[in-house]
């Protein structure tokens, strides 16, 4: 839940990158890092376990300076994709603002699509969240992948797999290489700040 | 394509896949091109080309093994715990006493049970948070499987002027439930003077009779027993889980809910969701206590003891 103190004309709200295991959603957070130094307001703290997967989160904050005299600053995380940190993905997403669903192009990894957009839209619910009224944006990811011969789904087929019925916007992206990162980053700010300015009219 | 360039693009395909650390597809690959490489009769090297994927497949098989045994919970550094608690905090209570009760929950959500144990410590000399950091002192202890410590640690407390008598029974009773969901049969003396020192005996330590029953269990879902909703399924988040005890928290408005939860009673058929899947089981109910401070105030804390079907 974003925090606003109109006394400072400060807002903070949290942005979980989501997806299923090995998607690239820490990939995004690291190159985001790399690439928007200047609004990084502090240390990128990834906790990792074997093989460099998220055991409990990756976190960056940053700050996108004034917006509408408004201070405007954002707490972004990941989700540990491995199915066997279902409770920890939970507790990472409570309190969330707004979201990218990181999907995995290549076709052997549809069926996780699916299933970690449905957690997703599960783990939303028990927090009283629907998924059609939450800021989100889709990322198709890892589309460098198709110069090295892996058979990766069609955009189109991924936007009825996934996108059908939430209609969100999506951006096809090479996390790896910082393709469609920055695009699918500034969509769910506008997204999510223009949801907060609903709920709380924080802009002036 | 002719099977030779299937071949090598089901190996190319593998050593992508193993790079992006997606070892079932991996090895998936390897072992469809060990198939056709065994199907043809003349594949020049054949031997050593099947040795070599072989050999490929075990360096998978135990990169699989090194992920699915890594530590869930290791020891993170003291500046990860800390950062933990902050971004994990979700109380906006003013109460500073309760803000620090909400961050060293936090810390035993992410499994930091040392770390936690030492923040709740801090807090028993706050009395209006005592009871609740007590319990979670012996909830971390057994969650580390420590149950000496926690059969110590109330030893230590009977001697504390801190606590009175009241709050001991309230902890005595507590720590025996707990032990005795865990099958670990401890007699604990109540207050001092009703007995003068404290010698847990630790009785009997039953097996856990399956491996299923310990299943991190995120929700349960069962009919409602009475009250208003009697009939209609409902469903908890649990809050914490010890062992095969789970504690669900339900609100005061539910209170015909709460009423209808009689201690000592099973319910029959519950729906409980784990990690890995959704398993049907009984739920005896164990404890019903209401939160008296912290963010959770007036909510009932239900501890059900589960058992697979």
């Amino acid at each position: 839940m974003a925090v606003f103190n109109p006394k400072n004309r400060e807002i903070e709200c949290k942005l979980v990158f989501y997806g299923p295991g090995r998607c690239g959603k820490t990939t995004n957070l690291e190159w985001i890092h790399r690439t928007f130094a200047k609004q990084v307001t502090g240390d990128m703290v990834s906790i990792n376990t074997e093989g460099d997967r998220t055991l409990f989160f990756d976190f960056l904050p940053i700050g996108l300076g004034k917006i509408r005299g408004c201070e405007v600053r954002v707490q972004l995380y990941t989700v540990p994709g491995q199915v066997k940190y279902s409770a920890t993905r939970k507790l990472v997403l409570k309190g969330v603002d707004g979201l990218v669903f990181v999907a995995d192009s290549m076709t052997v990894r549809r069926e996780k699509n699916l299933l970690s957009l449905k957690d997703l839209a599960d783990n939303l619910k028990e927090y009283g969240l629907n998924i059609f009224r939450m800021p989100l944006v889709m990322q198709y990811n890892k589309r460098d992948l198709e110069a090295e011969g892996i058979p990766l789904m069609p955009v189109e087929q991924m936007e009825r797999d996934l996108n059908r019925q939430l209609k969100v916007p999506a951006f096809a992206a090479s996390a790896v290489k910082g393709e469609g990162v920055t695009a699918t980053l500034k969509e769910i700010l506008r997204l999510t700040l223009r949801k907060l300015q609903k709920d709380m009219s924080w802009a002036q | 394509m002719d099977l030779a360039t299937r071949i090598k693009g089901l190996i190319k395909e593998a050593d992508i896949y193993r790079a992006q650390g997606l070892f079932a597809e991996a090895r998936d690959n390897y072992a469809n091109a060990i198939s056709l490489i065994e199907s043809l009769s003349q594949v020049k090297n054949k031997e050593k080309l099947l040795a070599g994927l072989v050999q490929k497949i075990r360096g998978i098989d135990a990169q699989i093994e090194k992920v699915e045994n890594a530590p869930t919970a290791p020891e993170l550094s003291p500046e990860t715990q800390s950062l933990i608690k902050r971004l994990f905090s979700f109380s906006r209570s003013d109460s500073e006493d309760n803000a620090a009760l909400d961050g060293a929950i936090a810390l035993t959500k992410f499994g930091q049970y040392s770390r936690a144990i030492e923040e709740f410590e801090a807090l028993i000399d706050r009395q209006d948070v005592r009871l609740v950091a007590a319990k979670n002192i012996l909830r971390c202890h057994l969650a580390m499987d420590a149950i000496a410590a926690a059969t110590d640690q109330y030893g230590r407390w009977r001697q504390d002027p801190r606590f009175d008598d009241e709050l001991l029974e309230k902890i005595r009773s507590f720590l025996d439930s707990l032990l005795k969901q865990r099958n670990v049969d401890v007699q604990l003396p109540g207050p001092i003077g009703e007995e003068d020192h404290l010698v847990p005996v630790l009785v009997e330590i039953d097996e856990p009779e399956d491996d299923d029953e310990v299943l991190d269990i995120s929700a349960v879902r069962f009919t409602a027993p009475g009250g208003v909703a009697e009939g209609k399924p409902i469903e908890y988040e649990v809050s914490f889980q010890s062992g095969n005890v789970i504690s669900i928290l339900i609100s005061e408005r539910d209170k015909s809910v709460i009423e209808a939860l009689r201690i000592g009673e099973t319910i029959a058929d519950v729906e409980l969701t784990s990690a890995v899947a959704i398993f049907n089981g009984t739920a005896k109910i164990m404890a019903k206590n209401q939160i008296k401070v912290g963010p959770r105030k007036g909510y009932f804390s239900v501890d059900l003891q589960i058992k697979n079907r």
